[in-house]
């Protein structure tokens, strides 16, 4: 018990000695830092608009790879699963006339998209025995060159310079904003993420398939032993989390942006790992834990005007040591677990 | 222009562009040859860039700039190890994270020693090899033929990344392979990012390494990790570029996203090739 | 000072070699000589203690007190390296060959070991002597194929080729022919007669008496880490050594609950089943059997007999399709397979009224990081809702108060108690839902005296209520205690089914495949 509370504590102070290390060699006090980002990311309402959308992206990507991580799984692809399921709304907004009908195909659209993209990793995975990491990693590739393609061979639109596609119709703009600002981007699918976090964590916990994922993420051998389809587990799991994903196209299209612009990601998908990560995978903790990425990202712009010396990339120097020391903890923590449990047997 | 002086600008092109790209792939073999997956890369790229302009910058000469990269490149590897096999994190974590914390280091870097997060000073025009990038190239390329045939390390490092119990039972350390060889990637990568901003360029910009790393990475798997096809392939997803570039210019029937994909979709497609796993118990 | 080594004394020798385990012994003052020029077998039952004792002549463990003497030299062999150095080499039971890398990857690594090189190496000044090896052991491949496709004749070969590059004096074998096909057996021993006369010591472990009787000069036989008996082969015969294999003459049983099968429901039946898995390695012959309601039945044998093999096969019937199964299996009155065919997947059958215990807990039957309600749920029946219904209190405080659980807190996770506890946690579970037939597979290993107990009486039980019990396991006295039926395995075959009052020395013979 003491041995862990060591461990903890060397791998914090650690961590956090070296990132004030870094601080002070930019002339800049750690605690100044740290004030700065609480302040641009919660400081005006603004702020906290910018904060708490970032959240919503972080909340849907990062549940469905809790999802995936659950059964053992590592696909990486959330981003391009974003991406594909925001460009494809956005290519069938502006392709079909605003009827009642097209909302509905809208809306769908893109969750149908990402929840492709889930399936053929599924189908390397099972019937082809590729890892995961590099098919899903392909499709973001691919994906980033075909949305590149889309808007810039037939999407771009006629009024601006910037490589993005025209705005959709009002009648699209699904979800209103939270705040009464002009340009919030916060807007009423931060509950709906809220919302897949706790249908996620039910699911996973009080459900047949969900015990069935935990159960071949924990052992696949047991779980094949107890009568569970692998195989039919795996496509289950990579289906939800790539659907999960995608629900970021009615936050980012039908309630923000209203556009597909190239880049508009400040890499959510790959962020959406370390929130799992830092979560441990429970998607009721990946809602704080959204938040607290979400406050470093949107933190992150105040660095550059706020200092002389530090920049927003500094954040990511932050967000790295962060996940490190996260990792290196629950590694001490599975290996005091085994060598407990081998004492004991 | 003559159509015989555009093809060879096209070919010394391609060979330009292959410089990085074949010396991060044939850095990758020996990590995960050894048991170590590396999607890392990207960021030995992106260090070995930074550390190219900034050492030049320094030095004033490219040849100590040169030797220092290989020794950061070397301690970067050494890292990644401590992570990866002492604290046995998940190499792939470790990889993404080290992606991850490179792009934040580099932009503080040319912050401080530059004043600028946007690109380093441009180096003068003397400090420019032209022959010496494909010497060491091909250094890197026939020493590691010799390496991995010939040695007793080459033995090593096939079984580290098979059984690593066999080399234990005799005698060894799979510890020491696995450290040698990612230090030896950690440097070899090292130097496809200094030529990045030497020799392709003149001066290190953010995010230069462009995803390189990771073609690298599907390189190597698309030539199924076997030394000679991953340089080969290598080439041939530098020649896509070359190609991407030279369309841009010109309209063509094939979008220049094509070519951009298409690395990523071959490797999909010897994937695909693949059979079917057995049961699995 | 070396005494002058006569042509009559012991290349190697232990001298009262004792290992200890934390406080158990699994070598007990152990004094053996090997000979060259004379194949030494040692055996006696699984635990036996002969594993241990190769592994220190090895080098792969330390004695705990007694001393190894070499050429007449006390040793200290701290590593294989150093054994290595001694002229000492071993073929262990299970291979240590990469499939992918080729035969001479495995050979340059062998003699790079020697002085741990990491560059260019001696190989090149082998390569002659590896070819003479490779024709005197009749390996004719190819150096650059692959080790996966080697049959497993050349595996074996190239180990043992490996231990020859460095003119090895005294040779270990671990189980060599556990893995040999019948007809390769007696030109394995032909080689090793030709080993035998270069002049090489040969220490043999094994459980065949047979191959023993006609094969070895010396045997060793060991008994609970002790040396219970030792003469020249041609001094002693089959039955005295099964005797001190297996301890006392008499029969000593306390199941005396005699069963007569004729007439009671056939719960389980196998006719005329036979199947080859050859990546798996799975292999049985000419199964014909019957398992009536009411009684236990072991499935005894040296482990690695088929044991495992049949109930692998009543629990996932899928495997049983391809070209080399024929024969059916009925489980309940359904069959699983017909003709060779399978009927039923494994989902189907654990569906069944069945429980199954594995023989590795955590890989098998149960996972560390489950709480009690997740564990059973493992069990199909208690997940047959798409909701989960919640365990019921009553279940768990049940099971727990009829298997004897400590400690009492029931929001535990399964990793938090003891072996034999965990192991009655999925006892409980596997008879939570009164199945009509447990397979439970070495259900008291690793598991302490008590626990033991309270599972042995939960089978007695189930047989009271007229269920079914399958039992594996290689020790005689749980066996000859708790079955009212034993049938005996042996490569893939059940050679004799043993009937009350059970011979231990009959038993032990039939587990050498002396029938």
């Amino acid at each position: 018990m003491k041995r862990a509370f060591y461990r903890y504590g060397i791998a914090a102070i650690t961590g956090i000695g070296a990132i004030s290390v870094l601080c002070l060699f930019a002339h800049e006090s750690p605690w100044h830092v740290v004030q700065i980002l609480l302040n641009t990311s919660l400081g005006e309402p603004e702020d906290l608009s910018v904060t708490l959308f970032y959240a919503t992206h972080l909340m849907f990507c990062a549940t469905g790879l809790a999802v995936a991580f659950q059964a053992g799984l590592f696909p990486i692809g959330a981003e391009g699963q974003l991406s594909f399921a925001c460009l494809t709304t956005t290519m069938v907004a502006i392709m079909l006339p605003p009827t009642y009908f097209s909302l509905v195909i809208v809306l769908v659209t893109g969750l149908l998209a990402s929840t492709v993209l889930g399936l053929i990793v599924a189908y390397f995975k099972c019937k082809k025995g590729a890892h995961e990491v590099i098919t899903s990693m392909m499709l973001n590739f691919i994906v980033a060159a075909f949305a590149n393609y889309m808007v810039s061979h037939h999407f771009q639109s006629h009024s601006s310079q910037d490589p993005e596609t025209a705005i959709i119709h009002s009648r699209f703009w699904l979800f209103p904003s939270i705040f009464h600002a002009e340009g919030s981007p916060a807007n009423v699918t931060f509950f709906l993420a809220v919302l897949a976090c706790v249908a996620a964590w039910y699911f996973l916990e009080k459900t047949r398939p969900g015990f069935e994922i935990r159960a071949v993420g924990k052992s696949k051998s047991v779980a094949q032993n107890s009568g569970i389809s692998v195989e039919r587990i795996y496509v289950l799991a990579l289906g939800i989390s790539a659907l999960l994903a995608g629900f970021g196209a009615w936050n980012q299209i039908l309630g923000y942006a209203h556009k597909y612009q190239i880049g508009f990601s400040a890499d959510y998908g790959f962020l959406a790992i370390a929130v799992a990560l830092v979560a441990r995978n429970n998607p009721l903790a990946i809602i704080p834990s959204s938040l607290f990425f979400a406050i470093l990202l949107k933190g992150a712009t105040g660095l550059d005007i706020e200092t002389d010396f530090i920049t927003r990339d500094f954040v990511k120097i932050i967000q790295a040591v962060l996940i490190l020391m996260f990792l290196v903890l629950q590694k001490q923590r599975d290996k005091s677990r085994a060598e407990a449990e081998a004492r004991r047997t | 222009m003559s159509e015989t002086r555009l093809l060879i600008d096209f070919v010394m092109s391609v060979a330009r562009i292959s410089l990085p790209l074949t010396l991060a792939a044939l850095a990758g073999f020996w990590s995960e040859k050894s048991g170590t997956f590396q999607v890392g890369l990207e960021g030995f790229l992106l260090l070995g860039a930074l550390c190219g302009a900034t050492f030049a910058n320094l030095f004033h000469s490219l040849a100590p700039a040169f030797a220092a990269t290989i020794i950061v490149g070397a301690i970067a590897g050494l890292l990644f190890f401590v992570f990866s096999g002492l604290l046995e994190l998940d190499a792939i974590l470790v990889g993404l994270v080290f992606n991850l914390l490179i792009a934040g280091v580099a932009p503080y870097v040319t912050k401080l020693l530059f004043g600028s997060t946007a690109s380093t000073p441009f180096l003068p025009p003397q400090l420019h090899w032209t022959v010496f990038p494909y010497i060491w190239l091909a250094f890197i390329f026939f020493g590691g033929v010799f390496v991995f045939n010939k040695t007793g390390f080459g033995v090593l490092v096939r079984f580290a990344g098979e059984k690593p119990a066999a080399i234990e039972s005799a005698g060894y350390s799979v510890t020491h392979v696995r450290l040698a060889c990612l230090a030896l990637c950690g440097a070899i990568a090292g130097t496809g990012g200094f030529f990045l901003s030497t020799y392709l360029a003149s001066s290190y910009s953010p995010m230069m390494s462009a995803g390189r790393g990771f073609i690298a990475l599907a390189a190597l798997i698309f030539a199924r990790w076997r030394w000679t096809q991953t340089f080969f392939v290598a080439v041939l997803f530098g020649f896509f570029e070359a190609l991407e570039i030279y369309l841009q210019g010109l309209s063509s029937p094939l979008p220049v996203q094509f070519f951009q994909a298409l690395p990523y979709v071959a490797t999909l497609v010897i994937l695909l090739l693949n059979r079917k796993p057995a049961f699995k118990w | 000072m070396s005494a002058e080594f006569s042509a009559n004394a012991p290349i190697v020798s232990v001298r009262n070699l004792t290992k200890f385990y934390g406080r158990e012994a699994a070598s007990r003052n152990v004094s053996i000589d090997f000979h060259l020029g004379r194949i030494h077998a040692v055996i006696g039952e699984n635990g036996a203690g002969k594993s241990t004792l190769m592994k220190m002549l090895f080098g792969l463990e330390q004695p705990s007190e007694g001393e190894i003497v070499f050429r007449g030299q006390p040793v200290a062999v701290t590593s294989p390296r150093v054994a290595k150095g001694l002229r000492i080499a071993m073929v262990h039971q299970h291979f240590m060959l990469a499939e992918n890398l080729s035969v001479e990857d495995h050979l340059r690594l062998e003699v790079n070991s020697r002085d741990k090189t990491w560059g260019v190496g001696p190989y090149s000044s082998f390569e002659k002597k590896i070819a003479e090896l490779q024709s005197f052991l009749k390996l004719d491949v190819p150096l650059n194929s692959a080790v996966r496709q080697l049959s497993i004749v050349q595996k074996q070969k190239l180990e043992i080729l490996k231990t020859l590059l460095f003119d090895p004096d005294f040779l270990i074998f671990d189980e060599p022919t556990a893995v040999l096909p019948p007809n390769e057996v007696e030109k394995f021993y032909g080689l090793l007669r030709e080993l035998r006369s270069k002049p090489t010591a040969i220490a043999i472990v094994t459980h065949k008496l047979r191959e023993v009787m006609m094969y070895a000069d010396d045997v060793t036989v060991l008994r609970r880490g002790e040396v219970k008996f030792h003469s020249a082969v041609s001094s002693t015969s089959a039955e005295i050594l099964a005797r001190n294999m297996v301890g006392e003459n008499i029969t000593k049983t306390v199941n005396d609950f005699h069963i007569r099968t004729k007439g009671r429901e056939t719960i389980l039946s196998f006719k005329d089943f036979s199947f080859h898995h050859p990546t798996l390695r799975l292999s049985l012959v000419n199964v014909d059997a019957r398992i009536t309601a009411g009684e236990i039945v072991a499935f005894a044998g040296v482990e690695g007999n088929g044991q495992t093999d049949l109930i692998k096969c009543i629990l996932f019937p899928e495997l049983c399709d391809g070209p080399r199964a024929q024969g059916s299996i009925q489980l309940f009155g359904t069959p699983l397979v017909e003709s060779g065919h399978s009927l039923v997947r494994h989902a189907g059958v654990r569906r069944l009224p069945i429980g199954w215990i594995g023989e590795d807990r955590l890989r098998e039957s149960a996972i560390a990081e489950f709480n009690l309600s997740d564990h059973f749920r493992l069990l199909p029946h208690h997940r047959s809702k798409a909701r989960l219904a919640p365990v019921a209190l009553e279940l768990l405080t049940q099971a727990q108060s009829q298997f004897d659980i400590r400690p009492l807190r029931l929001n535990l996770k399964l990793g938090d108690f003891s072996g034999g506890n965990q192991q009655k946690w999925v006892i409980a579970r596997e008879v939570s839902h009164s199945p009509r037939l447990l397979i439970a597979a070495h259900p008291t290993r690793g598991v302490d005296f008590a626990a033991e107990a309270r599972i042995h009486a939960t089978f007695r039980e189930l047989r009271g209520q007229n269920k079914s019990v399958i039992f594996i396991s290689s020790d005689l006295d749980e066996i000859c205690n708790l079955a009212d039926r034993i049938l005996v395995f042996f490569k893939g075959q059940i050679i004799s089914e043993f009937t009350p009052p059970f011979s231990r020395e009959r038993l032990g013979q039939a587990f050498g495949g002396h029938v």
